[in-house]
């Protein structure tokens, strides 16, 4: 079995990293959704034009991966909390003491 | 005597039609091409930065490690990609501004003849009872204008190819980059066109020397030149061999690049500190090579234009190197290189440019007539100031005169058989690397100029240079504290200067007037260091004659000595200087 360990705080703060790159990537879809070709030649526009369109989906696809490693790593530490949170009320119930204590 | 006489006019020819697109459009498209490659560099980057959440272990932590170094790794293919792909449009739009000036000039030529024709008509229709002399001429004139309209209808072509390629290499350009896989390649965004070009024997991507650079670059069609500056901007604008407008229009392609991506993530707030200091220097060059643009040939009232003959920003740590000309490297009679000293990085790329105007100006002025080029050449590393202890040793030194040797041999190679009569000018710490150049590397220049020299580095004798000691010249400020370090006489200077005081009787170079007017009454006058390109002094009007070729004619001056019985002395010590006199100091019109 692998040695497990967490820092919450490492954790969320990756996750608001991805979702700074998540946004931006959403200005670079956008952006290059509506990039003008109107200053090519038009024997070079459809061309750019399919390289834009296609590019734009690429930047879709980097924004939500970088959506997916941000709630990858929300879900991790929510999961590790709620286990946390589970696992703790069954160490409150037993008791260690001795005797009349007990 | 009556009868008919045909006389066969030429019909107009070509018809000559505007390209299509808007360079200002392209370069719209091209900032935001720029803009997406910053920001794969920031998701690369920021990738392979979050792969490193300290305080997690195990399986899920290693899972998602190997899968955050999966995304960064393609997105550093992705933002090369596309910042090629910008690189293209950027290259289309100046190749389009090129072509513009180009179908404005034919245009006009096309005018021209159509006017001379239209006068060869009305002269024809006007004319009765000609004599066969008339009918000669009108024939001759009706046949030169035919040769002309012919030599229209060449160039035409010729340009009309070129609009053509221009077009297909970008298209080229979009295609190779479209598929994902295309996107991910290690070639993507480049076109089967400049692959196959970098590929030749000769490329500068071989390892190949200046003379076989040059041939390689003669042996490309316009075309496949096009594709390599759009596609590998980085090594044309850096080969030795090249001609400088070849370097100079790649150098312009990456510098755009970095104003536009480097600019763009300073807007998204991505920017780090070293790609800081490179849009720093970008905006410094860009702003130099603006006054270079701009400058006036003081005889001609034409521009010669300015050259960006190396660029790059964020070498030797961000000091960067760069080297800007005033005039046209490749065509010019003279042409001067000059080389700084401590301190200097791409920061001061303004200024130095600057003084590269007042050398053209004072060369052109006093000279005999021939075209001029003169070169601030900042390719190594200076020392970053006076106690850092590379000033104080010569390994810096070592490695810019190979440098500056290797800049000269691209330069000697670019020009093939037209050869410049080539000056190189060290200043400061510059002069023992020019010494190091001169004496070490085999310099190939005619004339060397030392100016401000704490010390000639390996050179104990004029001799020992390159260019023969009759070509070695040196100009030192006897208030100049700095020139006040090198060696003298056999006690030296206990080591602090960096070899032998090129104005000394020891080693013997022609020495020539430079004080400084307004001169102070110490050696500590820090203004004579930085005053020898200053117009209307001693020093830039000898150094002037050098750069034109008449170093025969400099106003020499009493080389320094070192007496045995006391101190080393500098008879320019008492002598007043002068400041705009005619064949003197003069270096521009009063």
């Amino acid at each position: 079995m692998s040695q497990l360990q967490y820092e919450f705080g490492a954790i969320n703060v990756g996750a608001s990293h991805w979702e700074e790159l998540e946004a931006l990537m959403a200005d670079a879809a956008k952006e290059l959704g509506q990039a003008p070709v109107s200053g090519l030649a038009p024997g070079v526009q459809g061309a750019a034009s399919a390289f834009l369109s296609a590019w734009a989906g690429f930047a879709e696809e980097s924004r939500a991966m970088a959506n997916g490693f941000a709630g990858a790593l929300r879900a991790a530490a929510a999961d590790m909390g709620g286990t946390d949170q589970s696992q703790s009320g069954q160490y409150d119930s037993l008791d260690g003491r001795m005797g009349p204590g007990q | 005597m009556s009868g008919t006489v045909t006389i066969e006019v030429p019909a107009p020819q070509p018809e000559i039609r505007r390209p299509d697109g808007d360079p200002g459009g392209a370069d719209s498209l091209a900032q935001a091409l720029y803009a997406t490659a910053g920001r794969y560099e920031e998701f690369a980057d920021a990738g392979e930065g979050l792969r490193d959440l300290s305080g997690w272990w195990g399986s899920a932590y290693t899972a998602y490690q190997e899968a955050a170094g999966t995304a960064s790794g393609e997105h550093v293919s992705l933002a090369r990609t596309v910042k090629r792909v910008a690189n293209a449009v950027t290259a289309y739009a100046d190749t389009l501004r090129d072509l513009l000036r180009t179908y404005d000039e034919l245009r006009d030529r096309r005018t021209a003849l159509d006017g001379d024709r239209a006068d060869l008509i009305a002269d024809i229709n006007a004319t009765t009872d000609a004599t066969p002399s008339d009918i000669s001429a009108l024939q001759a004139r009706a046949a030169y204008l035919a040769e002309r309209y012919q030599a229209l209808v060449a160039d035409h072509d010729s340009w009309l190819r070129q609009v053509t390629a221009n077009e297909d290499l970008l298209r080229h350009t979009f295609e190779s980059a479209t598929g994902l896989g295309d996107a991910l390649s290690e070639f993507g965004g480049l076109s089967d066109l400049a692959q196959s070009a970098i590929c030749k024997v000769g490329s500068p991507m071989s390892g190949a020397s200046p003379e076989q650079v040059a041939a390689w670059w003669e042996g490309l069609t316009d075309a496949e030149r096009e594709a390599v500056i759009a596609a590998y901007p980085d090594v044309i604008g850096s080969a030795d061999g090249l001609p400088a407008s070849v370097r100079d229009d790649a150098n312009r392609v990456s510098l755009d690049g970095d104003l536009a991506r480097l600019g763009a993530k300073e807007d998204d707030g991505t920017i780090d500190s070293s790609e800081r200091d490179a849009l720093d220097n970008a905006r410094k060059t860009e702003e130099a090579l603006a006054d270079a643009d701009a400058f006036t040939d003081p005889i001609t009232g034409e521009r010669p234009g300015g050259q960006l003959w190396l660029y790059d920003p964020g070498a030797f740590d961000g000091d960067g190197r760069v080297a800007v000309a005033i005039g046209d490297l490749d065509t010019a009679d003279d042409v001067a290189v000059f080389t700084p000293g401590i301190s200097t990085d791409m920061g001061d790329v303004v200024s130095y440019a600057n003084d590269m105007q007042h050398l053209y100006e004072a060369t052109r002025y006093n000279g005999d007539g021939s075209s001029v080029a003169t070169m601030f050449w900042l390719g190594y590393d200076t020392p970053s100031g006076p106690i850092d202890w590379a000033t104080l040793t010569e390994g810096r030194a070592e490695d810019g005169g190979r440098r500056l040797a290797d800049a000269f041999d691209g330069l000697r190679a670019s020009r093939g058989d037209d050869p410049a009569h080539l000056t190189a000018i060290g200043h400061s710490y510059g002069s023992t690397t020019t010494s190091y150049a001169a004496g070490s590397f085999d310099l190939d220049a005619e004339d060397v100029v030392l100016i401000g020299s704490p010390g000639a580095g390996p050179s104990d004798e004029a001799s020992d240079f390159s260019v023969g000691q009759d070509h070695v010249y040196v100009g030192r400020d006897s208030r100049d504290f700095v020139a006040f370090l090198g060696d003298e006489g056999w006690v030296g200077k206990f080591g602090i200067g960096l070899g032998t005081d090129p104005s000394s009787e020891d080693f013997d170079a022609t020495r020539f007037e430079a004080e400084r007017p307004g001169r102070g009454a110490t050696p500590i006058d820090g203004g004579a260091h930085s005053s020898y390109l200053a117009h209307d002094s001693e020093s830039l009007y000898n150094i002037s004659l050098i750069v034109d070729g008449h170093g025969d004619q400099v106003n020499e001056s009493a080389q320094s000595y070192d007496p045995w019985y006391g101190e080393p002395e500098d008879p320019e010590w008492t002598r007043d200087p002068s400041s705009g006199v005619p064949g003197r100091s003069e270096t521009r019109e009063p």
